[in-house]
Order: structure tokens, then sequence, then C-alpha cells
């Protein structure tokens, strides 16, 4: 590739793991030193797009450092671009640092360490359009802690609708718990005359119908559970049906970009969501 | 000096894309972390210096301003203010480059000394003669002592050349066989040369570079001003040639011998008496200078302490 600003002792690298990532991952349409975005104030040393839409982008540098990328993640991030980012560099006499390499992924940025026989990935890059969701385990009791973890986990690895599932199963276990425990509690409303106690297994029975069952035929007593609004209900009732969608593979970037974006958002709702049912659990 | 139409120049802002480095740039190597801190700049408060070009076709290439512009380009900037100047001859393009960079900021030494040649070339035809180093100085801005140092480097065989580039691509903080090793390591060469040209292994002058990297490289002459011991030990008539052939023989041989060893055994007794003379005559020129009422205690007792010690010495005594 044609390199104007690349140092020349860099520039075998670059095509190097160029021809990696078209070959290895196929990734196509490779440009060097093009923006990505009109208004990212980066141009990495070359990008091309994935099978999968991502504008998977390198900067190669002599060592792995963030120095010139900080702020392009954080925009990238802001402003849900679907960019796969890795630090690539030549394979020092002596390896760097694993903290050096390992600071680089913290921040959502892959490694490729150019060796003489071959590229190799030494950490894998983060999707920056999911990368800056909001989430902040701590609030969270502790035994959650460990499911929130694996849901960020898969969030950011090459399934990140996977991410939101793991969450929406936990929201699904702790809603049915929820109900079990209002009826236990005795805090549904008396039936009335001629009204047949429904048969729907709790545990087992479909979930939205638990939810509409819930909703439509029991009332709890707001009293005793303030925090147990219609609000959260239809928000518990609404995740039921993303759950059920099957996601269809993105075709450009743009797909992508939104894509993602919408993933992020249902993401950061089902934790919220996760924490509100929560909080109502202790109530009952 | 070379004369710069900045009158005619005018300021525009014109699209990053469409600028190209200049090929006679003499500026080869960009340092990564030297161009970050630009970067940061640039990002924040944008490009408050404009470059310099000229135009060609529908390009603009760069007289000034290779960072800037790098940068730029880097955070996908769309324009540049640009002092867009008329198209020099290729002298005045090289001596315009020499004028503006090497006044303000600190080039490689090798950056300057590889455009070097090209430049007393173009000034020969111009002037129909070899240009003198004050005239070259003069049309460059470069000091006289700066072009002795490049003409030091331009003169090593190629492959050392090679070597410095290789170093000048890593961090100031990581380079080990710098320029000014190479700098120093010749001049020592070079009066070796001269004064004791068969103190050279087999009158081979490489043949002694490369046992001296070597030793550099492993930690037995562990500075490069110890290479300013060789012009010392090359030089010092007053100490037996052999003596000091001895040392330097030794020095140039594949062995763990290292410079401050050789100065200690041949040369160093002689300096050191130097040193001596040198501070006494200082000393006794600002005595001659005092009258006895000038004396403080505290001058006073160190004066006789030194008195003490002096006669003593004369005296042959232990009792120093």
């Amino acid at each position: 590739m044609i390199y104007k600003i690349l140092p020349d002792n860099l520039r075998g690298a670059a095509d190097r793991a160029v021809d990696f990532l078209r070959n290895d991952r196929g990734v196509a349409n490779f440009r060097s030193e093009e923006a990505i975005d009109a208004d990212l104030q980066y141009r990495p040393t070359a990008h091309g797009i994935s099978p999968e839409k991502y504008v998977v982008a390198i900067e190669v540098q002599d060592r792995p450092d963030m120095a010139v990328l900080d702020s392009a993640v954080l925009d990238c991030a802001a402003r849900s671009l679907p960019v796969k980012l890795f630090v690539v560099f030549p394979e020092p006499a002596t390896p760097w640092p694993e903290r050096d390499v390992e600071q680089i992924h913290q921040r959502g940025v892959g490694a490729i360490e150019v060796r003489p026989t071959t590229p190799v990935v030494l950490r894998e890059a983060l999707p920056l359009s999911l990368f800056g969701y909001r989430l902040d385990r701590r609030l969270f009791p502790r035994k959650f802690r460990g499911t929130l973890l694996d849901a960020e986990n898969a969030l950011r690895s090459n399934n990140p609708p996977h991410g939101c599932s793991i969450l929406y199963q936990e929201i699904e276990d702790l809603s049915r718990k929820l109900i079990r425990k209002t009826k236990n509690k005795k805090l549904w409303r008396k039936l009335k005359a001629g009204e047949k106690a429904s048969k729907l297994d709790l545990d087992t029975g479909a979930w939205e119908k638990v939810l509409e069952l819930f909703e439509d035929v029991y009332i709890v007593n707001k009293k005793k559970v303030p925090d147990l609004t219609a609000n959260l209900i239809h928000r518990i009732e609404a995740t039921t049906s993303y759950r059920n969608q099957s996601a269809h593979k993105p075709k450009t970037t743009q797909e992508r970009r939104d894509r993602d974006r919408e993933i992020r958002t249902r993401f950061e709702s089902a934790a919220d969501l996760l924490l509100d049912i929560i909080k109502v659990l202790t109530q009952v | 000096m070379v004369e710069v139409s900045a009158e005619e120049a005018r300021l525009e802002q014109i699209p990053v894309d469409r600028i190209h480095r200049n090929p006679e740039n003499p500026r080869i190597i960009f340092r990564g972390d030297e161009l970050n801190q630009l970067l940061k700049s640039i990002r924040i408060r944008g490009v408050q210096v404009p470059v310099s070009v000229y135009k060609e076709g529908s390009k603009y290439v760069l007289i000034d301003g290779e960072r800037r512009w790098r940068c730029s380009l880097k955070l996908n900037r769309k324009t540049v203010p640009a002092l867009v100047q008329r198209k020099p001859d290729t002298l005045t393009n090289l001596l315009l480059m020499f004028n503006i960079h090497a006044l303000r900021e600190q080039w490689d030494l090798l950056t300057m000394a590889s455009k070097l040649p090209a430049i007393v070339s173009l000034l020969e035809r111009r002037k129909g003669s070899r240009p003198t180093e004050s005239e070259i100085s003069d049309e460059t801005s470069l000091k006289r002592s700066t072009i002795r140092r490049c003409k030091l480097l331009m003169d090593l065989p190629e492959h050392y050349i090679d070597d410095i580039l290789t170093e000048l691509k890593k961090p100031k903080n990581e380079q080990k066989l710098t320029e000014d090793f190479f700098i120093e390591m010749e001049r020592g060469l070079k009066t070796v040369e001269r004064a004791m040209p068969n103190a050279f292994p087999l009158g081979d002058k490489d043949r002694a570079r490369q046992i001296l990297i070597k030793k550099f490289r492993m930690g037995i002459i562990d500075s490069r001003i110890h290479f300013r011991n060789l012009p010392k030990i090359a030089r010092a008539d007053e100490v037996d040639e052999r003596t000091r052939l001895r040392a330097l023989a030794e020095v140039f041989k594949d062995n763990k011998y290292s410079l401050a060893a050789a100065y200690q055994d041949s040369v160093a007794e002689l300096y050191t008496e130097k040193d001596i003379l040198t501070r006494i005559s200082s000393l006794a020129a600002r005595i001659e200078d005092l009258e006895p009422d000038e004396l403080d205690d505290a001058l006073r007792a160190q004066l006789a302490a030194l008195a003490k010690r002096i006669n003593a010495l004369l005296e042959g005594s232990d009792d120093i």
C-alpha cells in the first residue's frame, strides 16, 4: 500500500498486518491513511471492512502505546462508530511488558505483533461502537456481578447480542421469582366471584404469559411494594420481544452502526431494569 | 544567506490531502514520541503557525512544516493554513529548508550531513569554485563546527551510516550508538591517525573502529567521553612513545582493556602534573593580588595549611 506519513521502517509491518487481516479474517477494501469518518479526528494507518461490516483499522507504531489513540477511541465510542482498532508493532528484541499490551486492551484496542514468520494477534480488538456502554457492576449485589461480567465479555466479543441475552435470562429468572414471591406473600388481589384461578405455572409457563397474567389479573399492594409499578412490568414485558428477535446480519457499516447502537442501548436498559427488579425484590 | 521571498507569499487554507512532502527535505526521521506532543497541541488548538508550501500543478509541496502537516493528516483535518510561495530552484529549495529548520529546531546531524554534499556541489556550480567552510556556513546558517561534525559523519563507511539511521529511529533515550558517539570516536581516531598511525592494528583504522564499537557495546568503554583520551595519548610527546604505543595497541585489541586504563597506564601522570601546574599558576596569580590585611581568618588558616603541605612535599617528608 502507499503511505504518505507512515515512517519507512514501519511500512513492512503495516503491509504484513494488512495481508494477514485480508487473508485470515476476510477484511476487504483496505485504504491507507484515509478517514474512517469525516468528523472523526483521526486517520488510522490503514482500514478495511470485515465480513461482519465492522471497520477494521490498524495503527502501526514502533511500540504498543495509546498516545495517538486515546481520544480517537473515545470519539468512536461516543459516536457509536463500528470500528475495531488494532495497534500493530514489529516484534522487539525483548518482548514488551505484558502490562503495556493489557493497558491497550483495557481501552478496547487490539494488539498485533508482526513477527518474522507471521503477525500474531496478542489481543483482540473490541467493537468501539459497543465499548462506551454504561454499566457499574458495583451498584449490584455481589452475587450478580459474575453474571454481569459474563454479559460484558459477551457484549465485547464477536457475539454482542449474547451479552443482552445473558441479562434477559437473568431478568426472566428474577421476574418469575418476584411474581412467585408476591403470590406467596399474598400480595395478589382476591378473585372475584366466578373468576377462576389461572393454572399457569409461574416457573415453567411461557414468560410472556406469566407477565400478562401478573399485569392483567393480579394487582399487588402498592403500599407494601411501592416500586413494583405498572411501568416496571411493561419494561419487563418489552424485553420479551427483544429476546425473541432473531438478529439479521448487517449488510452495510451503517446498518452495523445502527445495530450496535441499538444493542448498546438495550444492554444498558436491561442492566438498569435488572437493578430495578433487584430493588423491588428486597421490598417483597 | 538565501533570500526568502516572503513578501510574495500568500496565506491560504489548503486541503491537507493536496500537500506532499518535499523530496529534498533532509529530515527523514520523525520520532513518534516527538510527534505525539505536537499532535496533542494541534488537536486542542489547531495549527497556529502556517506551513510553507509551493504550488506544483494541482498539488502543493512542503517547504516548511512537515510535522504540522503529518499531525494534521493524522487528525483528519480538512485544511491547514499555508503560506504559498513561488516554486524555488533546487539549490534555493534546499537552502530554504536549512535556513528555516536548522535555526529553529535541533535536527539530527545526519539529516543535515546527508544533504551537505549536494549543497556543496550546487554552490560550486553556481560560483564556479569549491565553496569554503565559511561560505557554506553563510549559505546554510549552520555553524562551522556543525559543518565539521557533519563531515566527520559523512566520512564514515556507509554501513555505519545505516547503523546510525537505525539508531536514530529509536526514541532518544534508547539510542546507544548515537551520532555523538561516532563523532567523539572519529575525532579521537583522526588524531591517532595523524600522530601515531602505527598504533592501529596492521595499520587498519577501520579494524580499530570495529574494536572500539565492540568494547562500547560490551560496556568495556562505558562513556563516549572516554574517546577524548585517544588524542590525549597520541599527542603527549612528553611521554615515551613506546609507552603510548603499547597502551593504544592494547586498546585496539579485542580484549577487556579500556580507554580509561590506557590513559591511566600511559599519560595520566603527565596530565595530572599539567593540571596541577595550571591550578598553581592560577592560584599564584590570585595570591599575587592579595594584601596581608585582606586575609580573613578562614583564608589565612587555609593558606597556612597549604604552605605546610607544600613545604613537607618539597622536603620529601611523608608527613603531609
